[in-house]
């Protein structure tokens, strides 16, 4: 399910500008970033290639309690084993991809 | 038998510590950015980052150095670093950790010695670009010990004991934790991982306790843990003893925890011009500061329901007599309901119940209303869209209920009756630009953090008016446009127009003035 979901959000990113990732990172695995960054363009409603290192409250105005809610329902739709999964108050205004994929990280199984 | 070439690389390292030694002090790159934890079998650091690697590839750590600072020797280490799973870890957590692997030959690490850790240039992945972190960076590796985090605010969500050593996979030991001499019990859903002790965390190396729902503590408490017997293991639980930590309120949230407290303020003031002339006027709105009632509910696919109960302000005053303004306190409980938004365009339905009072600036008239409430739909794009020079637009429906009883004022001549009912409908719009990447000279010196626009229009339909009433329908909206100096203070333009509620008497405040905004 995770994984079917993951290949839709991977699809989007594919029809949008793609963030640069170099070709060692993917080596590494590390495909948590790239979903993050389709999530917070998704809920911001903004271009993938303007997420980068803006954080959430220049994304979107405002930054509220809702869009901090839609952003945590994406993350555990996106993984739903997270331990434990992420509530809306667990994202902030001035998160950004690196600083919610390092949160994602850590709550992997 | 020491190579030349090791003794070489040795003799580099001592000269960097040596010097590092002198600049104690004057160091620290970003030591907070790094955690040093030692590997079970006392063989290897781990070097926890905040930023995954760029590669997956063993790093080349020749530049590392390890100083031994009870007898000042230096230890040496693997040329490259660990990256396999028994002495790292999996692959998903190897993102973000170097594992420094002492040679062969060398002696382990003693618990009862600390060291100093002399980091190079790690490369890593920065906003997905790649960048460096480590150079000239040393990490003091202390005595083994283990402590509890500092705090959040309470109530506690989570709780956070680490510890120097890695004890991954090792069920033998776990931890208790106790707020003011009283055991916490820790509930075993959300704590527990397959093979871990409870609370264990094997990505974080810590003991990272969760709570929902979260548990109080009071000013001038300590929070303690201790390491205890698991029953499952040969090895005994560590016997090291936990630093505790003492809850203050006044306390900056620490490093390890987020400052999970959320509100939404915003207070106008300044020169206006009113309907019939020229004054001052205050505006205030205080709303989503949740203080209790605070639930999360997850379902399946994303489902998450949320509710909590925030104190609720709602304010406009003004020196000007013919400006009746409101002044509507009470209390707001709010409900969200999410659903991911990659599946459903009705993606939110968010509730708020606000049983409040309300009444004019002079309280002429003042209604206590004990259902106030609002429904806001968030459909698809409209919930969040880009526009352009890089702005971001939210367009959020609303539909809602309001009735009361008249408490103040019942004699006084309004178009409404007595013990209010009214439906209500309108829209709320909130554009907002970011301030440039590359500010003017001007913007530098005045300050330049954004630019927002705010609109909210309100339909209101009233069930019962008095048969003197020409209409039952009335109409209120609000604009503010604010340039933001900074994050939180700007210069504001706000236009009110309409009939708001009590009094339903029509004003036009167009204001001028400091805006703050959080």
């Amino acid at each position: 399910m995770a994984a079917k979901k993951g290949k839709k959000s991977a699809g989007k990113t594919a029809t949008k500008a793609k963030e640069p990732v170099t070709k060692s990172a993917l080596a590494l695995g590390d495909d948590v970033r790239p979903k993050v960054v389709a999530i917070m363009a998704g809920v911001t409603g903004q271009p993938i290639a303007k997420v980068g290192a803006l954080c959430l409250s220049d994304l979107a105005a405002p930054c509220n309690l809702i869009l901090r809610g839609r952003t945590a329902s994406e993350l555990n739709a996106e993984w739903p084993t997270l331990m434990p999964l992420f509530k809306p108050t667990d994202v902030a205004c001035a998160d950004t991809a690196d600083t919610l994929s390092h949160q994602v990280r850590q709550r992997l199984p | 038998m020491m190579s030349f070439g090791s003794r070489h690389r040795i003799a580099e390292a001592v000269a960097i510590a040596a010097l590092l030694a002198c600049a104690i002090s004057a160091s620290a790159q970003s030591a907070g950015d790094f955690r040093v934890v030692r590997r079970a079998d006392r063989r290897a650091l781990i070097v926890l980052l905040k930023l995954p690697l760029r590669s997956g590839d063993p790093l080349n750590v020749a530049r590392f150095a390890l100083l031994d600072r009870a007898g000042n020797a230096l230890l040496p280490l693997k040329q490259l670093s660990d990256v396999t799973d028994a002495g790292c870890g999996t692959a998903s957590r190897r993102e973000e950790r170097v594992c420094l692997a002492l040679a062969d030959g060398a002696p382990s690490l003693i618990d009862s010695h600390s060291y100093v850790l002399v980091l190079d240039s790690i490369p890593v992945l920065k906003d997905g670009k790649p960048a460096f972190v480590g150079a000239n960076v040393y990490l003091p590796v202390a005595i083994v010990g283990a402590r509890v985090q500092p705090l959040g605010k309470s109530p506690l969500y989570k709780i956070e004991v680490d510890y120097d050593v890695d004890v991954t996979n090792d069920s033998s030991a776990s931890i208790e934790l106790s707020i003011g001499g009283r055991r916490l019990p820790i509930p075993a859903p959300n704590n527990t991982r397959p093979g871990q002790s409870l609370c264990y965390n094997p990505n974080a190396l810590a003991y990272i306790c969760n709570f929902d729902p979260a548990v109080s503590v009071r000013d001038g408490e300590k929070v303690t843990a201790r390491f205890v017997d698991a029953g499952s293991g040969n090895a005994p639980a560590p016997a090291v003893v936990i630093t505790a930590v003492t809850y203050a309120n006044k306390d900056p949230v620490g490093l390890t925890q987020k400052d999970q407290s959320l509100y939404s303020l915003s207070i106008q003031g300044g020169y206006s011009k009113t309907t019939t002339t020229s004054t001052a006027t205050l505006q205030v709105m205080v709303r989503d500061a949740p203080f209790a009632l605070q639930s999360t509910h997850f379902g399946d696919n994303g489902f998450i329901r949320y509710t909590s109960l925030s104190p609720y302000l709602d304010l406009l005053v003004s020196t000007d007599a013919s400006t009746k303004g409101y002044i509507d306190p009470g209390l707001q409980f709010t409900g969200l309901f999410i659903w991911d938004s990659r599946t459903h365009f009705l993606n939110t339905i968010a509730a708020f119940i606000t049983p409040r009072a309300e009444s004019d600036k002079k309280g002429t008239v003042m209604n206590f209303v004990p259902l106030d409430i609002v429904i806001r739909p968030g459909l698809g794009p409209l919930s969040a869209h880009a526009i352009p020079l890089g702005g971001s637009i939210q367009l959020w429906p609303d539909i809602g209920l309001e009735q009361g009883w008249t408490v103040k004022g019942r004699s006084v001549l309004r178009p409404e009756s007595n013990d209010p009912s009214r439906w209500k409908g309108g829209a709320n719009l909130v554009a907002k630009w970011r301030a440039p990447k590359n500010p003017s000279r001007l913007c530098r010196v005045i300050g330049c953090a954004g630019f927002d626009i705010s609109a909210d229009w309100q339909h209101y339909k009233l069930n019962d008016v008095p048969s003197s009433a020409s209409t039952s329908n009335f109409d209120y909206g609000t604009l503010s446009a604010t340039y933001k100096f900074t994050e939180h203070a700007g210069l504001a333009f706000s236009f009110n127009n309409g009939n708001p509620p009590p009094l339903f008497v029509y004003q036009r405040v167009e204001s001028l003035g400091l805006a703050i905004v959080y």
